[in-house]
């Protein structure tokens, strides 16, 4: 396991390695969240619906197991006094019912609202975004073509905007249900009075916090190998399509089929060990809660059956519908915190797309032709370089103070060495 | 899409543990509310708390099995989908190592490189979920079912109907949305096409004024993309909200029954089912939950096949590739004494029309029909037709072949190693037709340097012993030398230990030539193929670098291609091409008087030459 801390190692193809989605972090936080709420202004009403109809529908979440345990409670009275021989009577739990059955409705509605508007305004914006990228390609001067591998950084960006469009906007959803839920639901465990058992529901985040963040940092370390081993295949694979020519005429196929196998079970062993790990925590979260749930009914029904034989005191009384609502709570309260993490890198993976794509939009121009087409009539065909200098790198120049004119009618050739600069 | 999961044989083993476990799991999962209602039940209605903590207690042991059943699936589904990983791309590699040029270039680089990385990947990703959420479904909804019905028969008869509406509904929104989402999927594809080729093809793109041509065509791909995406996440919105409302109201009607129920039983004689009554209703609800929780997410996991079809699709093109280049059964060994010969018996050559049959192809071309700029490099890459040629060439000759630009001088050499097959005629190699020789054969003789020098990540010492795995540092510096590539070599810092990049980005043009040349040169084959490798060189090195070879290499059969009158000028025999046909043959000398077209080429050559630039002012 030592050769864990060993996070890359070298490579002939480390130029074909990526920064791993889930470890990309935006450089300028601030500026780039502040960029993203410019660019959904536009459907600040959408966002606004979205946001509002998420949180009302979390509130509903939150409340609807009290109402339930006060049907259960009711209607436990109502079983306990048949045992005693008198008959079940509904008319006591039918507002309950109503009200019940009618937050259940909203909190369908508000589901429904929340899912259709936040559908169009991610694809709105998914749609603006890619004309805009679109049309700034075709105003981008060509030196940023030439620059390095811009082109296939420009062909991924088609998955930024779509993390950007969806992910980012289902991320402050998240951020805004997350809190509702959190208070909300520790203020309803709170509310029973139960210290005991809200106690031993808190319990359980910092366990399962703890153990994912382990757990997530061990398998953030296999998946960042898993990339770098991918990015070898891929630089791998793609020189040996493009030089497949080469690769026979040398009788370099099986070679470079060895390597490949190489690289390969590589590839397999980081996979398998960064999806097994990741594939662990699953489990064990479940495992945790499960622990955690039977806790709570042993503590509740400790409670219950004390309070009944009186050898538990001083607390106030714990009916079966109770229990329910806190074991209900006790999830609702949990769940956001022991994925905060996953929470998080989302938010960022999503920022660091945005931001890349903000970086293009941002590029310079290519300065637009003159519209006003004024070009002197006589002087068609006449092509003059005045004092014209060029260089692809700041420092190195190339072309320094050319002048030359080329006369309609006339054949120009420019000769030089390999590499004078020719075809600039 | 069964072809490319045939593979998974080899991992029949872990996969079928992996289902096993996940069949235990998903067990213990429906094992866990049976328990639930039994504590509230039997511990806390009972009020017996000996029994309340052996319950907790089973319950516990439950999970625990569950957890270590979970594991289990996860290792074997893990270890499944991983082996099938490499299976694949193993199969896909060796696959593409085989084929010839010519199928390379009918699916292009680019794809076959997404092919095995990312549509791998696809595939890879669809099967460990099913290996971990789709095995349970159906477990869920029997297992679901069959206990909902233990729990209260009357209440499940009654519930029961529900199932039904919701299959109908399930399979009206899969019948609608599925070809939406596959739609969705070649419009996303079209996208990226369309913005890869705007990224490769910008020059041509900016030349010929087409940007707002290929804006357009943009636009409208993504309002249309929009538009359906749209409708498609609208639908899928319904889905849940729909399926909650039927729920809960379904629970309402439940506590109803299950309640009044209740009235009709006898409290002195059924007191224990009367006491049940509100936990048996709630480990019912639990189980109806998961039934219902069990159709819904069928019709999650039905909306993300079409993207992995696709690239299951895209994976069986590769699969089911038959190379045209057919080894031969009885390879021949050639004769000692015909080393380094080759011969062209009357070849003609054309080029094989794509196979119609395969639609996935016949779409690309389409595609590419329809875009201006796609169509430029199609015709690049398309060799052209060659017309009954006949020619020998020996050891320690020159030959040269020159011709306007498309008139079949790369066909003409690639025919050599075969890496084409002649529509008529014969190629001869050492006195074998090529079709008779073992590939290996045929290989160890040749030596090519191909148009575009192509360098591979590494080291210049790794790019030259491309050429001969042994060569030792002397050998390789003397084909340096040969190849006029010492001088800008020995003046790296780090000799030939320094690095060449991606695609050999940090060389210039001349010197990626020169490299390719010494990499050719080291191979010490017999024949050795120049495809119009000069062109990148000024006139000066393109003649030091043709005096060396002639120099140096005395025993092989140098066949060079060019453009340039100058660098064929001294070749023992010349090949004038036009059109695919050879219009003439001989020494320079004897051509000038013999071939029109030769003197044409030298005479526009010479000229341009003379003609002088005006008023250059360059400092550097």
């Amino acid at each position: 396991m030592n050769t864990l801390d060993q996070t890359s190692y070298n490579s002939k193809y480390a130029a074909y390695r990526n920064q791993p989605k889930n470890e990309q972090k935006p450089e300028n936080m601030k500026g780039t969240v502040i960029r993203f709420f410019a660019l959904i202004k536009p459907q600040a009403i959408s966002m606004a619906i979205v946001c509002i109809a998420s949180m009302l529908n979390t509130v509903c979440t939150v409340v609807s197991p009290q109402y339930l345990a006060d049907l259960i409670n009711v209607l436990q009275e109502q079983i306990e006094g048949r045992l005693t021989g008198g008959t079940i009577d509904f008319s006591g739990t039918y507002t309950i019912i109503i009200r019940l059955a009618l937050i259940y409705f909203m909190s369908s509605l508000f589901m429904f609202v929340q899912q259709y508007t936040s559908a169009g305004l991610s694809q709105k914006l998914v749609c603006r975004l890619r004309e805009q990228l679109n049309s700034k390609l075709s105003r981008l001067p060509l030196s940023y073509y030439d620059k390095n591998t811009k082109g296939q950084v420009i062909s991924k960006m088609i998955n930024d905007i779509e993390n950007v469009s969806s992910s980012l906007q289902s991320s402050i959803v998240t951020i805004l249900t997350s809190i509702v839920q959190v208070t909300g639901s520790l203020v309803m465990m709170l509310s029973t009075g139960n210290m005991w058992m809200t106690l031993v529901a808190i319990c359980l985040v910092p366990i399962s916090g703890t153990v994912s963040y382990q757990i997530s940092k061990i398998s953030k370390k296999w998946f960042r190998r898993y990339w770098d081993t991918m990015g070898d295949l891929n630089g791998h694979i793609e020189e040996m399509y493009a030089g497949h020519t080469i690769v026979r005429m040398f009788g370099h196929e099986s070679k470079s089929v060895e390597e490949f196998r190489d690289i390969t079970y590589r590839l397999a062993k980081n996979s398998f060990m960064a999806n097994m790990i990741s594939g662990i925590l699953n489990p064990i979260l479940t495992l945790i809660k499960n622990i955690n749930y039977v806790s709570l009914c042993l503590l509740g029904g400790y409670f219950y059956i004390g309070l009944n034989k009186g050898f538990v005191a001083g607390v106030k009384s714990v009916a079966l519908g109770d229990i329910q609502a806190f074991l209900s709570y006790s999830s609702y309260f949990s769940s956001p915190i022991i994925n905060l993490s996953k929470i998080i890198n989302n938010i960022q993976s999503s920022l660091a797309s945005a931001e890349r794509v903000f970086a293009i939009l941002d590029e310079e121009e290519e300065v637009p032709d003159c519209n006003d087409n004024n070009s002197d009539e006589k002087a068609k065909g006449l092509i003059e370089f005045r004092d014209v200098s060029f260089r692809y790198v700041e420092d190195i120049p190339l072309i320094d103070n050319l002048n030359l004119t080329a006369k309609p009618g006339s054949v120009t050739a420019i000769v030089g060495p390999t590499g004078a600069g020719k075809q600039q | 899409m069964k072809k490319v999961l045939s593979m998974l044989k080899p991992h029949s083993k872990p996969l079928v543990l992996s289902i096993i476990f996940a069949t235990v799991n998903t067990v213990m999962q429906l094992l866990l509310p049976f328990y639930t209602k039994e504590i509230m039940d039997k511990g806390i209605l009972a009020k017996d708390m000996e029994k309340l903590v052996q319950i907790c207690l089973i319950m516990l042991g439950f999970t625990v099995i569950g957890i270590i059943t979970s594991l289990l699936n996860t290792y074997f589904s893990t270890r499944t989908s991983v082996g099938y990983a490499v299976t694949l791309r193993n199969f896909i590699f060796e696959k593409v190592s085989r084929l010839s040029q010519s199928d390379i270039d009918k699916i292009g680089v680019a794809s076959l490189v997404t092919r095995t990385t990312n549509d791998v990947r696809q595939v890879h990703d669809i099967v460990l979920s099913t290996l971990k959420s789709l095995i349970p479904i159906p477990i869920m909804f029997v297992g679901g079912l069959v206990l909902a019905f233990k729990m209260n028969a009357k209440l499940a008869r009654i519930a029961l109907w529900s199932i039904p509406v919701l299959l109908v509904l399930a399979v009206i929104l899969i019948a609608v949305i599925v070809p939406m989402f596959s739609k969705i999927q070649k419009l996303v594809d079209k996208l990226n096409q369309s913005m890869r080729e705007k990224i490769s093809g910008i020059r041509v793109i900016r030349a010929f004024n087409k940007t707002e041509y290929e804006d357009e065509r943009f636009s409208k791909t993504n309002l249309d993309l929009t538009g359906i995406s749209l409708r498609a996440h609208r639908i899928m919105a319904g889905l849940l909200p729909i399926v909650s409302i039927g729920l809960y109201s379904l629970i309402c009607i439940i506590v109803y029954i299950s309640v009044s129920d209740a009235n009709t039983l006898d409290p002195i004689t059924q007191s224990e089912e009367i006491r049940s009554a509100i936990p048996n209703m709630y480990a019912f609800i639990t189980y109806f939950t998961l039934v219902i929780t069990a159709v819904t997410s069928v019709v999650s996991i039905v909306v993300s096949i079409p993207k992995a079809s696709i690239s299951g699709k895209r994976i069986k093109v590769i699969m089911d590739a038959v190379s045209d280049i057919v080894e031969s059964e009885n390879p021949v060994t050639p004769d000692e004494k015909d080393k380094g010969k080759v011969e062209f018996r009357n070849v003609t050559f054309k080029h094989k029309p794509l196979p119609e049959k395969d639609t996935k192809k016949k779409r690309s071309l389409k595609a590419k029909k329809k875009d201006k700029n796609a169509d430029t490099t199609v015709k690049n890459t398309e060799p052209f037709t060659l017309n009954n040629v006949s020619f020998v060439s020996n050891p320690g000759e020159i030959t040269a072949i020159i011709g306007i630009t498309g008139s079949g001088k790369t066909t003409l050499v690639n025919l050599i190693p075969r890496l084409y097959d002649t529509t008529e005629g014969e190629v001869l190699v050492a006195g074998v037709n090529v079709k008779d020789l073992s590939s290996q054969e045929l290989e160890d003789r040749i030596a090519v340097i191909p148009q575009q020098a192509f360098l591979f990540s590494g080291t210049i010492a790794d790019n030259i012993r491309f050429g001969k795995e042994d060569a030792t540092d002397t050998e390789i510096w003397r084909a340096l030398e040969i190849a006029q590539a010492k001088s800008f070599v020995a003046a790296m810092p780090d000799g030939i230990e320094s690095f060449v990049s991606q695609a050999g980005k940090n060389f210039s043009g001349g010197q990626k030539q020169r490299l390719a040349i010494a990499r050719a040169i080291v191979k010490g084959a017999e024949i050795c193929i120049f495809d119009d490798s000069f062109s990148a060189l000024d006139l000066a090195t393109d003649a030091r670098l043709r005096a060396s070879l002639k120099e140096n290499l005395t025993d092989t059969n140098l066949i060079i291609v060019a453009q340039r009158v100058g660098t064929v000028i001294n070749a023992d025999r010349i090949i004038v091409l036009d059109n695919g046909n050879v219009v003439g043959q001989g020494t320079h000398t004897e051509l000038l008087k013999t071939c029109s077209t030769y003197r044409e080429i030298v005479v526009t050559q010479l000229s341009e030459e003379a003609l002088e630039g005006v008023e250059i002012n360059e400092q550097e």
